[in-house]
């Protein structure tokens, strides 16, 4: 059963087209209303394109798909020839679906931008300016909402836009009017910013995007030296994109408004748990090394945040470790939005999770002792911690990106703890102190049992091997559908059979999203431009799907931290981390 | 043959036989529909192949319990020996979701039974948007 983000974006391909329709027709608007018949004109041209579209998608996908790229391709087709007669336009767009997309193998496996194909075509047979648009002040509300869409290629875009002023700057016909006329934004925002057909790496973007904005309007003053500059980056985009091997952005993704929230500071205990139900009766004050590693050996204490990695062994590593510097990172971060827990921990049992940190520094002669959580306030701990805010962003939690975040070191591949760092979740430190001052099995768990559609959970402590159903419906009664995982990122919906595992850190109830796994990808980027390991997340993931999986692990598939990311901001409705936790032969949870 | 109707699904739970990794969008879109009206759906494929969200079973001998109620969304060739495979359990309701993917045979072989058997598709129920226009034109309330 695959895992998968219990949320995810609210946009979708479909929107962001409709928007960027929308967008089309105000421009034309100022011309409908000189010439009202234009619209019946524009309507046509439009309905041809779905038509033509909706033939070829029946053809290949054998149902019906949303044909509003190709509403899009014949706007801007329309927009470009408004002087073409009306069966020319039909030609130009049925030659810019056709050729332009279809052959390629449909929406997102064009490697030219359509439209562009369509006009080139159309040019062969009609004249056409550079200057594609009328002056108009009204055009002013079309050029401003362009904007928005900068954001799917800034660079490139922006680029282009600085290519073509400087252009007319140069040529000393700069003016709010000329801008407007020779479409800087509309060139700039809506065929610049393609995702399928324009390189995400922002290096391609700034370097043909100059030359693509100044060079056609300086050196030639002629459209076709414009589009078939596009069509060139298009083809450098297409192979950059097919064989660069790592994704060169990393942007992380911010839930502030939306996680759960605590409803109750109480803890919430499951059947027959008693919360501090043992008592001191085989302490040890001074424990020695040994006696530690025995202890929390003996007790089965695991990595409790997600890893399940006996935590004896770790500490055995980092003492073992031939290093210079030693470093003892406590994980309270909690970056997952759907956690709960060990905030509650640190707040609540802060005297235990200090005890547990006291263990350690005996132990290993630690060059510094940080404790990173996201917000500092209200945390009671003695000076000798060093409490660290990072930065709130997910994944921040995640091991080597804390590592970095704190100690500025990139670890590759290695093992943290044979480098000498030794990163324990606030959990695992408590479950430590248990073992070693009380002997206490780690048998149990704090987690988060959350109403996902509420958004409100409550911290819980539960017996490892219970089972999931009966600590839901202690809680949340008569739920039917339950997930269970590590954290609202990355849950799947819980069997009947299913228990509380060492790593099981979040169940909840509530709706699953919509996945509709659509097979448009737009190539828009958005899963490279947040994957935290900087992977080729999409052509990854293509290859999966075709069956190519050696291929996979070779562009780093295995290094994927499962965080769901990708699939949280897929567009299409991809779970694209299910995909990629294939390739490592296991799901995650 | 009789449409769909809301009441068919009483029981809260549905066996989902056909519950395909080909057919994945659609197959999600119709487990979440159900589970959203508060239906538990068990789905079945004895194929069993592919990479689920869901924990899909791979034979009745799998199954916690088998619903009294089963949709069924195979080819016609499949949908009639899915049909007879749910004669031998104790189902009591089964849900086709073409009613042309059904032969007479078998029809009468599930009246003999007392088994009713419905079409339509439950997006029509439980769905929204289309779906709903789709139900709405389709006579299905």
């Amino acid at each position: 059963m695959t895992a998968f983000p219990l949320m995810r974006t609210k946009w979708s391909n479909e929107h962001v087209m409709t928007g960027l329709f929308k967008v089309l027709i105000l421009y034309l608007v100022p011309n409908w209303f000189e010439n009202p018949m234009m619209i019946l004109l524009f309507m046509a041209v439009v309905c041809s394109g779905l038509l033509v579209d909706v033939i070829a998608n029946l053809i290949r996908y054998k149902r019906p798909i949303c044909g509003v790229s190709a509403a899009v391709t014949a706007g801007i087709i329309h927009i470009v020839a408004l002087d073409v007669p009306l069966y020319g336009q039909i030609a130009g767009v049925a030659t810019a679906l056709i050729v332009g997309k279809h052959l390629f193998g449909g929406t997102g496996k064009n490697i030219f931008n359509p439209a562009v194909i369509g006009i080139l075509g159309l040019r062969f047979f009609y004249n056409m300016d550079l200057a594609i648009m009328a002056p108009s002040y009204f055009i002013l509300p079309a050029v401003v909402l362009s904007l928005a869409f900068v954001k799917y290629r800034p660079v490139a875009a922006l680029s282009f836009m600085t290519g073509m002023t400087l252009a007319l700057i140069m040529s000393e016909s700069m003016s709010m009017m000329m801008v407007i006329e020779y479409g800087v934004v509309f060139w700039g925002c809506l065929v610049l910013t393609d995702p399928v057909t324009v390189s995400l790496d922002p290096r391609i973007g700034l370097i043909f995007g100059l030359i693509l904005g100044f060079v056609p309007l300086y050196l030639f003053d002629s459209i076709i030296a414009l589009l078939i500059g596009i069509l060139a980056l298009n083809a450098i985009s297409y192979v950059y994109e097919r064989y660069s091997t790592k994704g060169i952005v990393n942007r992380g993704l911010s839930f502030k408004n939306n996680r759960i929230k605590a409803l109750s500071d109480e803890l919430m205990l499951s059947d027959g748990l008693i919360e501090e139900q043992y008592l001191a009766l085989d302490a040890l004050e001074e424990p020695s090394t040994s006696e530690v590693l025995e202890r929390v050996s003996k007790s089965g204490v695991v990595g409790l945040g997600g890893g399940g990695f006996p935590t004896y062994k770790k500490i055995e590593t980092v003492l073992d470790s031939q290093v210079n510097q030693k470093h003892l990172i406590i994980n309270g971060v909690e970056c997952d939005p759907g956690l709960i827990h060990d905030k509650w921990l640190m707040r609540r049992r802060s005297e235990g999770i200090s005890k547990g940190i006291g263990i350690l520094k005996r132990l290993i002669d630690f060059d510094s002792l940080t404790l990173a959580v996201k917000d500092k306030s209200d945390l009671e701990f003695s000076n000798d911690i060093l409490i660290h805010q990072v930065k709130d962003y997910y994944p921040v939690g995640s091991e080597k990106i804390l590592i970095r975040e704190l100690l500025d070191r990139d670890l590759g591949r290695s093992i943290p703890a044979e480098q000498g760092i030794l990163v324990l979740n606030v959990q695992t430190v408590y479950a430590i102190y248990e073992a070693v001052y009380y002997n206490k099995a780690s048998d149990t768990k704090y987690l988060t049992v959350a109403d996902v559609t509420a958004g409100t959970g409550y911290v819980t402590k539960v017996k490892l091997g219970e089972k999931i159903k009966e600590v839901v419906e202690s809680i949340y009664p008569n739920s039917i559908q339950v997930f269970v995982g590590g954290g609202l990122m990355q849950s799947r919906i819980a069997d009947e059979e299913d228990v509380i595992e060492r790593n099981t850190n979040f169940i909840a109830i509530g709706d699953k999203p919509r996945y509709k796994e659509s097979p448009l990808c737009s190539k828009c980027g958005m899963c490279e431009v947040h994957c935290p390991s900087k992977l080729k997340v999409r052509r990854i993931t293509e290859l999966i799907d075709q069956g190519s999986i050696e291929q996979a692990k070779e562009l780093g598939g295995l290094e994927c931290m499962s965080c769901g990311s990708c699939s949280y901001v897929c567009p299409a409705g991809r779970n694209l981390s299910s995909r990629l936790a294939f390739v490592k032969g296991f799901n995650i949870l | 043959m009789n449409k769909v109707y809301r009441d068919f699904f009483n029981d809260k739970e549905v066996l989902f036989v056909g519950y395909s990794s080909r057919n994945k969008g659609f197959c999600n879109g119709i487990h979440e529909a159900f589970s959203k009206h508060g239906i538990k759906v068990y789905p079945l494929n004895t194929k069993k192949s592919g990479n689920h969200d869901v924990k899909v079973y791979g034979g009745y001998e799998e199954l916690p319990n088998v619903p009294k109620t089963a949709y069924i969304l195979l080819n016609k060739g499949n949908t009639n020996k899915a049909v007879q495979e749910l004669l031998k359990q104790d189902v009591k309701r089964i849900l086709v979701h073409n009613k042309s993917h059904i032969d007479a045979s078998v029809l009468s072989q599930c009246e003999t039974k007392g088994i009713e058997v419905t079409a339509g598709c439950p997006m029509m129920l439980f769905g929204g948007g289309i779906h709903k226009v789709h139900g709405f034109f389709a006579g299905v309330n």
